[in-house]
């Protein structure tokens, strides 16, 4: 997978878990589940906005883009 | 598609005719439409129940039409659960029942002038990659033909979840 989301990473650097993070942005425990596991379609920037608000971090410790075209 | 019960409505029908035509007894006739709005009415009152799936599953219950899907996702069938728990609460569907050790979910539409509903039993089932087996099957309680209903049901129920899948 090409685009790595790195939820879990931040959560832990912030010493958050899923259920709080759910309850302050408004966004389901399973939903972030699902993007936690990097198996969701997309992200809206609404909730990629919410993310970062809550996280107090930027768009790219969330998202990473690993090129693995040549594996 | 799957003839045999509107074949057997048919000859159902033809039967009601027959009866109706040679028989003076008025009883005799009107038996013949107790069985089928005997079965409705069971069937209204034992549809919210993942026991009695193997009734509405069953091809002796020839009165119904079934329609069954087979799709794949890439996320664990555990979260996958939960995950088509709350698509169904938030989705035109109504949940029915919930079985979270055998991973298997029973909603449905409701009854309205058009239609007496359609129950959707959904079944997962995890497989060695980590991905999920979606079953889907959605079946009418009265009537051998669901107009195209069952088909909608699952476009439906595809579409919503992959809209849910934009976070």
């Amino acid at each position: 997978m090409a685009i790595i989301v790195n939820l879990d990473v931040m959560l832990a650097k912030r010493k958050m878990q899923v259920k709080e993070l759910s309850a302050i942005i408004g966004v389901s425990v399973v939903n972030l589940s699902i993007l936690k596991q990097s198996k969701g379609k997309a992200i809206r920037f609404s909730t990629l906005e919410a993310i970062c608000k809550a996280l107090d971090c930027q768009p790219g410790d969330i998202l990473e883009f690993i090129d693995d075209t040549n594996n | 598609m799957n003839k045999i019960p509107l074949l057997f409505t048919l000859i159902f029908f033809v039967l009601y005719k027959v009866i109706s035509h040679y028989s003076n007894e008025p009883w005799l006739s009107l038996l013949i439409f107790t069985i089928p709005i005997g079965l409705l009415i069971v069937n209204l009152l034992i549809r919210k129940k993942l026991n009695n799936k193997h009734w509405f599953l069953s091809s002796i219950n020839l009165l119904l039409e079934r329609k069954s899907y087979t799709t794949r996702s890439d996320i664990s069938a555990d979260l996958l659960f939960y995950k088509l728990i709350e698509l169904i609460e938030h989705s035109e569907f109504q949940l029915f029942d919930k079985d979270e050790e055998r991973l298997s979910i029973l909603c449905g539409t409701s009854t309205n002038f058009l239609t007496w509903g359609e129950n959707i039993y959904i079944q997962l089932e995890a497989q060695n990659d980590h991905s999920t087996t979606i079953e889907f099957v959605s079946t009418t309680l009265f009537g051998s033909s669901s107009w195209k209903r069952n088909k909608n049901n699952y476009a439906a129920f595809i579409a919503s979840f992959e809209e849910s899948l934009t976070i």
